[in-house]
């Protein structure tokens, strides 16, 4: 059931939780942390801790699991033995997990992706994985449209060169 | 007929027959008149394999906005768009993909009960410029009151598909065109159909329950249905899972989409509106994006939302008409002719 | 797997201006009408804009063409089935709310720790929670004010259009966005 528009938190894990974790995987680069981002994710939509935007209920899971994203980068940042390097523009890929199958290309750009600093990261995932406008982009990262354009553009370069010397 | 009527029909009759001489080199087929050559164009694209690049553009009150998706059809199917932005047909099923997966979007019959476009506009042929490097067919359908022209489609001169289509204003300016701006393998060699989803993989609804629209006949309290709207026909009226009524009204050029829900509009939980308007004496909100013109209103504890390929203009006329018939209720005729022939009678 | 190797700080295809920023935005849709009908200019006469456009369409072509990708599974089955689990500490994330307001600041979230408990404490909160949402959702009245969603407005209006006109040029705005402003 929808009330006034809001969905409950079962009703966007049913319809949208997909949507929701390929989201958080493309963001987190493994399972496990994508797991983590989800159920916070919903936690949030549960207790209604972020404002529904009417006429984009995709764009607003997006921007949730986001924050989740990054709300855990800047906690790990203050606390570097958690794992992530210091250096966002040296952050590693995940290892894909003991189980995970091999699917060859999908694996490389998926690694590429994981290997970008997470400011390039987040608004190439948010543009060509959630399928956010420019404008989306700039409200759920709190920065310029021009800003958005900039990092989606060098991030795009970075993911090519990476793909193209990693084939070579 | 009015005499402006009978002389636009007749400079159409004579334009039609001008550019059948002019574009000699059209099939046959394709060279009876402008109804036919946009009926072919309408299911040309499930006759015909094609893969392309197609570009939408519309103007808001930033200036034009475009955005170009892939597009492909093969074996009676059609999809559009890739990555989280997909849509594909076949027959009268229709699927919507997001990187949620696929979403079953419509999946019983239609019947085609739209008007011809002639009964309200006036329609020529003439040869029209070549369009993603392949000759063209163009008819243009003018206002018979002003002969401003607001539409014009040009269809390939060998297969009949329509491979640009142009929505002028009132004042006849282009305010909205699709468009293939590369297109490959169409009259060629047959490809395979794209992949669509099968029916195992559709996703059912969060509820279980049919996520598609149904035909309805009683409308929830509150709802109107008239069956005609300023030369606009009901072709069609479904309720949706979340109760909101969806009219699906067709003038054989333009279909406008009419969704009502009960209770009053919020305007502070709505997108910004390109243009606020008004419809009569009610605030209104539109909005021009690349699914069409959208003019949002309430009255009398209804919302109602128009979403329409004409212009947020089209649709001010359209929702006062509407709201007047809605306040006139319903005659006798409406209704016998509603239970005889509306969407059930249609299925 | 081999794993791309990781370029110089800033490095990019050598091919590219950096400040071509635009080359981004005209494949998304995002450039201004200008800019669009400057740069068509700029790729009729320019093959290496032309080599460096196709470049930065292939990045984001692999990326739209990753596949989608699946929770494990059972992941959404447990948590529908068993609630989500206890938020790890009182504080604002504590306190109810059925109705979504104003975002307070967030509260830093140990997700290492809640990964740690996800398995073991799924508690009876989130279904008894659910229970009374439902339960208030019943009992209290039909809200008297509604938001249209417009761009599930405009995708029903793209299908059922496409079922009475040319497929293509109908279904055509379902591969892009929509475009409402939030």
């Amino acid at each position: 059931m929808v009330t006034d528009g809001v969905p409950t938190w079962e009703e966007v894990a049913r319809d949208h939780g997909r949507f929701m974790y390929s989201v958080a995987y493309r963001l987190a680069g493994n399972d496990e942390d994508a797991q983590d981002l989800v159920q916070e994710a919903l936690l949030r939509v549960h207790r209604g801790l972020e404002r529904y935007q009417p006429g984009s209920l995709e764009g607003w899971l997006a921007r949730i699991v986001t924050n989740v994203f990054l709300d855990e980068v800047r906690r790990r940042r203050r606390r570097p033995a958690d794992a992530l390097p210091d250096d966002p523009e040296r952050v590693l890929p995940a290892s894909p997990a003991a189980d995970e199958v091999s699917s060859g290309l999908s694996d490389e750009i998926q690694a590429a992706l994981a290997a970008l600093p997470e400011e390039f990261r987040v608004p190439v995932v948010l543009c060509d994985v959630a399928d956010q406008s420019y404008e989306q982009i700039a409200a759920a990262l709190g920065v310029p449209v021009g800003t958005v354009r900039s990092r989606l553009h060098r991030g795009r370069r970075l993911l090519r060169t990476m793909l193209t010397e990693g084939a070579a | 007929m009015s005499r402006r009527r009978r002389v636009g029909t007749a400079l159409g009759i004579a334009a039609l027959l001008a550019a059948t001489c002019a574009v000699g080199g059209l099939p046959g087929a394709y060279a009876d008149d402008a109804v036919t050559v946009l009926e072919r164009a309408r299911t040309a694209t499930v006759r015909e394999d094609f893969a392309g690049t197609v570009q939408i553009e519309w103007l808001d009150d930033g200036g034009w906005r475009s955005a170009r998706t892939k597009v492909t059809g093969a074996g009676g199917a059609v999809q559009v768009g890739e990555g989280a932005r997909q849509a594909g047909g076949r027959a009268e099923d229709r699927w919507i993909a997001g990187v949620t997966g696929w979403k079953v979007g419509w999946d019983e019959p239609v019947a085609r009960a739209a008007p011809s476009p002639a009964t309200r506009w006036d329609l020529t042929m003439a040869t029209g410029t070549p369009v993603a490097g392949r000759a063209t067919v163009m008819v243009t359908a003018s206002d018979p009151k002003t002969g401003a022209p607001r539409v014009r489609a040009y269809c390939d001169k060998a297969t009949g598909v329509m491979l640009r289509r142009e929505i002028l204003d009132r004042q006849g300016r282009v305010v909205r065109a699709v468009g293939f701006v590369e297109v490959a393998r169409l009259g060629g060699a047959t490809a395979v159909p794209p992949t669509t989803p099968q029916a195992a993989e559709r996703r059912p609804s969060a509820r279980g329950a049919d996520p598609t629209p149904d035909a309805v006949r009683a409308l929830p309290a509150g709802g109107a249905a008239p069956d005609r709207v300023t030369g606009f026909v009901l072709a069609g009226r479904y309720e949706r899972s979340d109760g909101t009524v969806q009219l699906y009204y067709s003038d054989g050029l333009f279909g406008v989409s009419v969704f009502q829900q009960v209770g009053v509009l919020d305007p502070g939980g709505m997108p910004v509106a390109d243009d606020r308007t008004r419809v009569r004496d009610t605030a209104a909100l539109g909005y021009e994006v690349a699914g069409g013109s959208v003019l949002v209103w309430e009255r009398d504890g209804v919302t109602r939302t128009l979403v329409s390929d004409a212009t947020v203009a089209d649709l001010r006329d359209f929702a006062v008409a509407f709201d007047d018939r809605a306040a006139d209720g319903r005659g006798l005729v409406d209704r016998v002719a509603d239970f005889l022939f509306g969407p059930f009678g249609w299925r | 797997m081999s794993r791309p190797p990781i370029p110089p700080t800033g490095s990019g295809s050598g091919s590219l201006d950096p400040d071509d920023t635009v080359l981004s935005a005209y494949l998304d849709g995002e450039c201004t009408d200008a800019e669009r009908v400057a740069l068509d200019a700029r790729l009729a006469d320019s093959a290496d804009l032309r080599a460096a456009l196709a470049e930065v369409a292939a990045a984001r072509d692999a990326v739209r063409g990753l596949p989608l990708r699946d929770a494990p599974p059972g992941f959404f089955e447990r948590l529908l089935a068993e609630g989500l689990p206890e938020a790890p500490a009182a504080g604002p994330m504590e306190t109810p709310a059925p109705v979504p307001g104003p975002a307070p600041a967030p509260s830093p979230v140990d997700l290492a720790a809640r990964r740690a408990r996800r398995t073991r404490r799924w508690t009876a909160v989130g279904g008894a929670a659910a229970a009374a949402m439902i339960a208030v959702v019943v009992v209290v009245p039909r809200p008297a004010s509604v938001t249209p969603p417009v761009a599930t407005f405009t995708d029903a209006h793209a299908v059922r259009s496409s079922l009475q006109d040319d497929v293509v040029s109908s279904l055509v705005p379902l591969g892009v966005r929509a475009g409402f402003r939030p």
